[in-house]
C-alpha cells in the first residue's frame, strides 16, 4: 500500500533515531580511537578527529598481542571441538530414535542455559589437578565441553530440517552411519555447519569469564587484558578504545561479510520455545 | 449486490518482466455466479485480487455498481477496505487467536458497528451456515469443512456487494467438495449474490457456475456460460480443459471422395460435418475433437470396431478406452457396465465433431 | 564396517560417549561437586572437605550483601519488559515494508554481537562523568542539567546497567519478534484489510496475540542472560560502587576467587542455579512435552 510522504518520512525518521541510539556508542569509541591523548581532552568525543592517528591502536595492540592470539588460538581449538562433538550428537538425536532419547536431548539442552558460576569452582579444581591452568589447551577444553550443548542444540534443529526420508533412504540403501553423514547430511547442509561455526567461534572470543578463572599470564584471553588495560590504564580512552576496537574487529567482520550466518544462529539458538 | 465491470486490465510483476495478466475485459451481472477458471499460473487470482484492490494494475478500469475503484488512465484508487467486497482465501486466513464468535465479529467491529447489531448478524450468518453451536471455538478445534463455513461466514456477516472467493474449496476433501459446492451455489441464489470465485477445477465450474471466464497465460481465452464452452470451445486449449474424460483429439487431413470430403487420421475415416463443409478443402490439415459422451454405443452414426483397452466403471456409467491401430479413443456411457470382449462398436456422430485449426488452435 | 553399523543403530547412545561424557561430566558432575563444596569446608588449596552442613546457607541468608545482590540480581529483570516493548516498536518500524528495513534491522542488531567486554568498555566510556561521551553531548546541545554521574554513583549505577543491557539486547529481541510478526499468515494481514481494519487494530487484534512465542523466547534468552550477567557488569563497575551493583554471579565470583572462599561462593552458586531452575524447569517441561 502507498502512504503519504509524510508518514514515510516520519517512518524513516524513526528508524535513523534507532540508527543513531544503537551506533552513538560504537560511533564514539571509534572517533576516540584515532585520537591523541590530548586530542580525547579537549574534544567532544563524538567529533571526528581532526588528524587521525593509529597511535592508540599501537599502543593497544603492544599490550593485547600475545593476549589476541590465544584468544584466536582458544577460539578455533573450542570452535572445532564444540561443533564437532555437538553435530555428532545433532546428527544422532535427530536421526535415531532410542531409549530416553528425549530425556537425552533436554539433558544436553538444559546446559544452554547453566549459570556457569554453578560449575566455576569444580571447572577450577578439575583444570588444576590435569595441569591446564593457565594453559590454552585448558581453555579450549572448557569451551569445548560447555559449547556442546548449544551446538546440539542447533544441529539437532538444521538436521531436523533434513527431510527425514533423505537420510533413510541412505541407510536402507545399505550406506553405513557414517558414511550417511559424511556423504548425505554434511554436504547438504553445509550452510548449517557454517552458522554453527560463526556463532560459536563469535560466543567464544566474546567469552570472559573462563579466561579469568583458568587462564592466567600465559594463557591471558584478548577479553580478560583488555579489562585488565582498563583497570591498569583508567584515563587513556584512546588506547581503550582501540583494544576494544581491536577485540572487535573479528566479530565485525564476520557480522559484515557473514552476517546472515550469524543472523540465522541466534534465530536457531532461541527455537526451543516457538 | 452489483455488477462488476473489468476492463482492459494489465498487471505486471517483477518491474514489467512478467505479465501476469492482458487485456483482460469482462462483465458479471448484478446476481451472477461467475467462475475465473485456468490452470494454475495463468493470472486468474492476479484479476481477483485487482478487484480486491490488492493488487493496483499497470492499466485498465475496474467499476463495482456505479463506482470506478480503479483506473489507471483516470488516476482512480479505491481502498480495499473501502470497496464493499469480501474476499474467501483458499487458506481460510481464519484468525487463530480468535473465537469462530471473534472471527465473524471482526468485520463488523473493524467498521465501529454497535454491539447489539454485531451480536444479531453473527448469529444470523451463524444460523445461515449451521455454525451456531462451533461459536465458541477457536480454529484450531475445528474440522477442515467447518473452518471453510466460518470463513464463508466472514464474508456473508458483512452484506458486501461483491463476493471474492479463491479457491475456497481447494483444502477440502473430495466427498465434502461435492457438498459445499452445493451449499454455497444455495446460499448464493438465496442471497441473490454476485460471485466472482477462482478455480482450476473445472467440474467445479461447470456445476456452479452461471457463467465461465476461461484464462490461459494471463489473457482471456472464452468467455460464456458452460454449456457454451463445452458445446462450442473457441479453441483447442478450451476444448481440453473443459469436459471430463478429456476430449478425443485426432490429427487428420482432408480429402475428397465419392461421398464427398473425408476427414481421414489414417485408420479412421470420418464423413466431414455437414455445416462445416464450405470451409473445408482438400488437402487441408486439422485436429478434430470428439467428446466421450458423444460417442454411443448404439443408434445411428458411423459405427467403428475398436478393441477394447480398458473400463473404467462409474457407478452410473463407464468410461470405455479403445484404440483403433495407432489412435486411441474413449468414450462415456450411461450404463452401469459393460460385457468384457476383446472388441466394442463406438458409434460417432459427424455433425457433433469439433474441429480446429493445428496452427492457432482456433475452432473452425 | 557393517557390523559396526548394526552396532551404530543399536546403540546410538554409545556413538556419543564422549560428548555425553563430557556433558555429564562438567555440567552435572561440577553442579553436584559444587553442591558437596556448598555443604563442606573447602578453602581452596588442600583438599579438605570436612562436612559443615548448610552452615554456608545459613551464613548467606544474614549476609546484606547477598540480600543486595539478590535484589540487585530482581531488578536486572526490568531489562526484558524494556527490551520486549522497544523491541516490539522496532519489529513493527521494520515491518512496514521500508526500503533497506533489513540494513536497519543488521545495524540495530550489531550491539548484540559484541563481546560484554568490549561494550562493557565503550559503556564506561560514555558514562564517565568529566569527560564522558553523554555527559559532553548533554552539555554541548544546552542539557548540562541532565548530566549524571551514571555508573559511578549509588542511585543511578543499576539503571545504568539497564540501559546498557537494553541497548544491546533490544536489537536481539527485535529481531525474534519481527520474525514472530512476519510467520503470521499474509492473507490474513489482507483478509483483515479486506474488512476494513485499520493497520493498528491489525498488529493489535491479531498479529500480537500470535506472537506469544516469540515473546516467551525473548523473555527467556533476555532472563537468562540478565542472569548470567557477569561480564558486562564485571567490566563497567566491577560491582561497585561499594556494594551497589552487586549480583549474585558478581558476589560469588568475589567471595570464590578474590576472596578464595570457596565453601560460600558455592553455596551463592546453588542458590544462582536455584533461580534459574525455577525459571528454565517450566520452560524445558513445556519443550520436552512438545518434544515427545
Amino acid at each position: 500500500m502507498r502512504r503519504s510522504a509524510l508518514v514515510r518520512g516520519l517512518l524513516y525518521l524513526g528508524l535513523l533515531l534507532l540508527t543513531v541510539f544503537y551506533l552513538l556508542p560504537l560511533w564514539g569509541a571509534l572517533t576516540t580511537s584515532l585520537k591523541t591523548d590530548a586530542e580525547v581532552d579537549t574534544t567532544n568525543p563524538l567529533s571526528f578527529p581532526q588528524r587521525p592517528t593509529f597511535e592508540p591502536y599501537g599502543a593497544a595492540f603492544s599490550y593485547l598481542r600475545r593476549p589476541l592470539l590465544n584468544s584466536l588460538l582458544i577460539t578455533l581449538g573450542g570452535t572445532l571441538g564444540s561443533v564437532a562433538l555437538g553435530a555428532m550428537c545433532g546428527y544422532v538425536l535427530a536421526n535415531f530414535r532410542f531409549k530416553y532419547d528425549n530425556l537425552v536431548f533436554l539433558l544436553i539442552t538444559v546446559g544452554i542455559f547453566l549459570p556457569f558460576q554453578a560449575i566455576l569452582i569444580p571447572l577450577f579444581q578439575t583444570i588444576r589437578s590435569l595441569g591446564l591452568y593457565d594453559s590454552v589447551l585448558g581453555l579450549i577444553l572448557a569451551h569445548t565441553a560447555y559449547g556442546i550443548p548449544m551446538c546440539t542444540l542447533m544441529f539437532r534443529v538444521f538436521y531436523g530440517e533434513l527431510p527425514s526420508s533423505l537420510v533413510k533412504q541412505a541407510l536402507t540403501d545399505g550406506s553405513g552411519p557414517w558414511r550417511t553423514y559424511l556423504k548425505v547430511v554434511l554436504p547438504s547442509t553445509k550452510i548449517a555447519t557454517v552458522t554453527v561455526l560463526i556463532f560459536q567461534f563469535t560466543s567464544i572470543w566474546n567469552e570472559l569469564l573462563f579466561g579469568l578463572v583458568i587462564g592466567g599470564p600465559r594463557s591471558m584471553p584478548a577479553t580478560v587484558a583488555l579489562n585488565n588495560l582498563a583497570g591498569t590504564l583508567a584515563a587513556q580512552w584512546n588506547v581503550q578504545m582501540a583494544g576494544s576496537m581491536l577485540l572487535a574487529i573479528p566479530v565485525l567482520l564476520l557480522y559484515i561479510f557473514l552476517g546472515r550466518y550469524l543472523i540465522r544462529g541466534y534465530m536457531a539458538g532461541s527455537v526451543t520455545a516457538t | 449486490m452489483a455488477e462488476v465491470k473489468v476492463a482492459d486490465l494489465r498487471v505486471t510483476y517483477n518491474r514489467g518482466r512478467t505479465v501476469a495478466a492482458d487485456d483482460v475485459s469482462f462483465e458479471v451481472t448484478d446476481g451472477e455466479f461467475c467462475i475465473l477458471l485456468g490452470p494454475s499460473g495463468c493470472g486468474k487470482t492476479t484479476v481477483l485480487h485487482s478487484i480486491a484492490g490488492l493488487i493496483r494494475p499497470d492499466r485498465g478500469e475496474v467499476r463495482i455498481g456505479d463506482q470506478v475503484v480503479t483506473s489507471v488512465e483516470g488516476g482512480v484508487y479505491v481502498r480495499p477496505q473501502d470497496r464493499n467486497v469480501a474476499m474467501v482465501f483458499q487458506e481460510y486466513a481464519l484468525y487463530p487467536n480468535l473465537t469462530v464468535w471473534g472471527n465473524l465479529a471482526f468485520p463488523l467491529e473493524a467498521r465501529g458497528m454497535r454491539k447489539a447489531e454485531v451480536r444479531k448478524k453473527v448469529s444470523e450468518v451463524a444460523e445461515l451456515l449451521g455454525i451456531t453451536e462451533l461459536l465458541k471455538r477457536r480454529p484450531a478445534q475445528l474440522s477442515g469443512g467447518q473452518r471453510q463455513r466460518v470463513a464463508l461466514g466472514r464474508a456473508l456477516v458483512r452484506d458486501p456487494s461483491v463476493f471474492l472467493l479463491d479457491e475456497p474449496l481447494g483444502n477440502l476433501d473430495a466427498k465434502l467438495r461435492v457438498q459445499v459446492r452445493f451449499e454455497l451455489k444455495r446460499i448464493q441464489k438465496q442471497l441473490k449474490a454476485t460471485m466472482i470465485y477462482v478455480t482450476h477445477d473445472q467440474t467445479e465450474a461447470m456445476t456452479m457456475g452461471d457463467r465461465i471466464v476461461l484464462m490461459k497465460d494471463g489473457k482471456l481465452v472464452q468467455v460464456g456460460p458452460p454449456r457454451e464452452l463445452y458445446e462450442e470451445p473457441r479453441n483447442l486449449f478450451v476444448a481440453g480443459f473443459v469436459g471430463m474424460p478429456p476430449i478425443n483429439l485426432l490429427h487428420c487431413t482432408v480429402v475428397s471422395s465419392a461421398d464427398g470430403l473425408l476427414l481421414d487420421a489414417g485408420e479412421i475415416k470420418l464423413p466431414a460435418p455437414e455445416t462445416k463443409r464450405e470451409k473445408l478443402s482438400p488437402g487441408m490439415r486439422l485436429v478434430v475433437g470428439i467428446r466421450p459422451a458423444d460417442i454411443a454405443w448404439e443408434g445411428e452414426g458411423i459405427p467403428l470396431e475398436v478393441a477394447l483397452e480398458g473400463v473404467e466403471p462409474m457407478g452410473d456409467s463407464v468410461i470405455v478406452h479403445g484404440s483403433l491401430g495407432s489412435i486411441g479413443l474413449t468414450a462415456k456411457w450411461a450404463l452401469p457396465e459393460i460385457q468384457e470382449s476383446d472388441r466394442v462398436k463406438f458409434v460417432l456422430n459427424p455433425e457433433k465433431l469439433h474441429l480446429f485449426d493445428p496452427g492457432s488452435g482456433a475452432r473452425i | 564396517m557393517a557390523r559396526l553399523s548394526g552396532w551404530f543403530t543399536r546403540h546410538p547412545l554409545w556413538v556419543l560417549v564422549i560428548p555425553l561424557g563430557l556433558v555429564a561430566y562438567f555440567v552435572y558432575g561440577g553442579l553436584l561437586w559444587n553442591f558437596w563444596v556448598s555443604v563442606s569446608d573447602w578453602r581452596g588449596l588442600v583438599p579438605s572437605y570436612s562436612f559443615r552442613g548448610f552452615d554456608h546457607y545459613a551464613r548467606l541468608f544474614s549476609d546484606p550483601v547477598f540480600w543486595t545482590s539478590l535484589k540487585n540480581t530482581a531488578i536486572l529483570f526490568f531489562t526484558i519488559p524494556l527490551c520486549i516493548l522497544l523491541g516490539l516498536g522496532v519489529a513493527v518500524l521494520l515491518d512496514q515494508g521500508l526500503l533497506g528495513s533489513t540494513v536497519f534491522r543488521n545495524l540495530y542488531l550489531l550491539p548484540f554481537a559484541l563481546s560484554f567486554v568490549v561494550t562493557g568498555t565503550i559503556w564506561a566510556w560514555m558514562y564517565n562523568p568529566t569527560s564522558g561521551i553523554i555527559n559532553t553531548l548533554l552539555r554541548s546541545i544546552g542539557l548540562g542539567a541532565l548530566q549524571g554521574t551514571w555508573h559511578t554513583s549509588q542511585r543511578t549505577v543499576m539503571g545504568s546497567i539497564i540501559l546498557a543491557l537494553v541497548w544491546q539486547f533490544s536489537g536481539y529481541a527485535a529481531l525474534v519478534l519481527l520474525a514472530g510478526i512476519r510467520s503470521v499468515p499474509e492473507v490474513q494481514i489482507k483478509a483483515a484489510m479486506l474488512e476494513g481494519a485499520s493497520k493498528f487494530r491489525i498488529y493489535r487484534k491479531i498479529v500480537f496475540p500470535q506472537l506469544r512465542g516469540a515473546i516467551a523466547t525473548t523473555i527467556v534468552v533476555v532472563m537468562m542472560y540478565a542472569l548470567r550477567s557477569f561480564d558486562f557488569i564485571w567490566v563497567l563497575t566491577g560491582g561497585g560502587p561499594g556494594y551497589a551493583s552487586h549480583t549474585l554471579p558478581i558476589m560469588m565470583y568475589k567471595e570464590a576467587f578474590q576472596a578464595t572462599r570457596f565453601a560460600y561462593g558455592s553455596a551463592i552458586a546453588s542458590v544462582l542455579l536455584v533461580l534459574v531452575l525455577l525459571i528454565l524447569v517450566p520452560y524445558l517441561y513445556r519443550t520436552y512435552r512438545r518434544g515427545k
